[in-house]
């Protein structure tokens, strides 16, 4: 349980700081995150529940709750584990025609999409853009 | 846009400064390496983007592959190619090429 708070905090710690994506864009931020503490062994799932529960609770507070600022925190948490990538992509527009295209963050770890099934570029998005996330 | 500025986004677009996908639907999107700024490409938009890559390096060669590629007079062309570098100048102006 101890384990689960100290998660929670860090990320919300995390969310926090992802907060900055809204000015510097998403390679800039995730170059500014830092994970304090040295998650190793760290189960994805115990990382996707903490950076729900985060960024939800800071989106209630005000702050940005989107997939790009999820997948900041989940990656960072996981920076560890192994090649994490956070992918940036976009499909056409659902609403139709001439309409800005959807865009979309996941993360990646080694290669492998880790973030909910339905969330990434199996719905149909085009990978334009992916940052490293990790020890630097 | 000056000559400068057009050849400072032709190699942005060749180095991968600005990174660009072809949507399922035929339009495409630019994004800056940052992932700050966002470009919307339909189809013709798109075709000066690959001439940009390819090597163009003016309005003048922007406006050539248009009235090669579509019916249209010399005119028509150079204002296509116009507003389209002023676009792409206006969404990614501190891009480094």
């Amino acid at each position: 349980v101890a384990r689960q708070i100290v998660l929670f905090l860090e990320a919300l710690r995390l969310a926090w700081q992802a907060q900055a994506v809204r000015k510097l864009g998403p390679a800039e931020a995730a170059g500014r995150l830092a994970p304090v503490l040295p998650w190793r062994d760290l189960d994805p799932d115990d990382a996707l529940r903490a950076t729900a529960r985060a960024c939800s609770r800071l989106g209630r507070l005000g702050g940005l709750d989107s997939c790009l600022v999820r997948s900041l925190v989940f990656g960072s948490l996981m920076a560890r584990a192994g090649e994490v990538r956070l992918r940036v992509g976009f499909r056409p527009s659902a609403a139709g025609d001439g309409d800005r295209p959807d865009g979309h963050a996941w993360v990646t770890i080694d290669g492998a999409v880790v973030t909910p099934v339905g969330q990434g570029p199996e719905s149909g998005f085009t990978e334009v853009l992916a940052v490293p996330l990790g020890p630097r | 846009l000056s000559p400068s500025d057009v050849k400072r986004l032709a190699t942005a677009l060749r180095g991968g400064d600005l990174a660009w996908a072809r949507l399922e639907d035929g339009t495409a999107v630019i994004v800056d390496a940052r992932g700050q700024n966002v470009l919307t490409l339909n189809e013709t938009g798109l075709l000066l983007v690959d001439a940009l890559r390819q090597g163009a390096a003016s309005e003048e060669d922007l406006a050539a592959t248009l009235v090669r590629s579509y019916e249209v007079d010399a005119a028509t062309a150079a204002a296509d190619a116009r507003a389209f570098l002023e676009r792409l100048g206006s969404a990614f102006a501190g891009t480094a090429g």
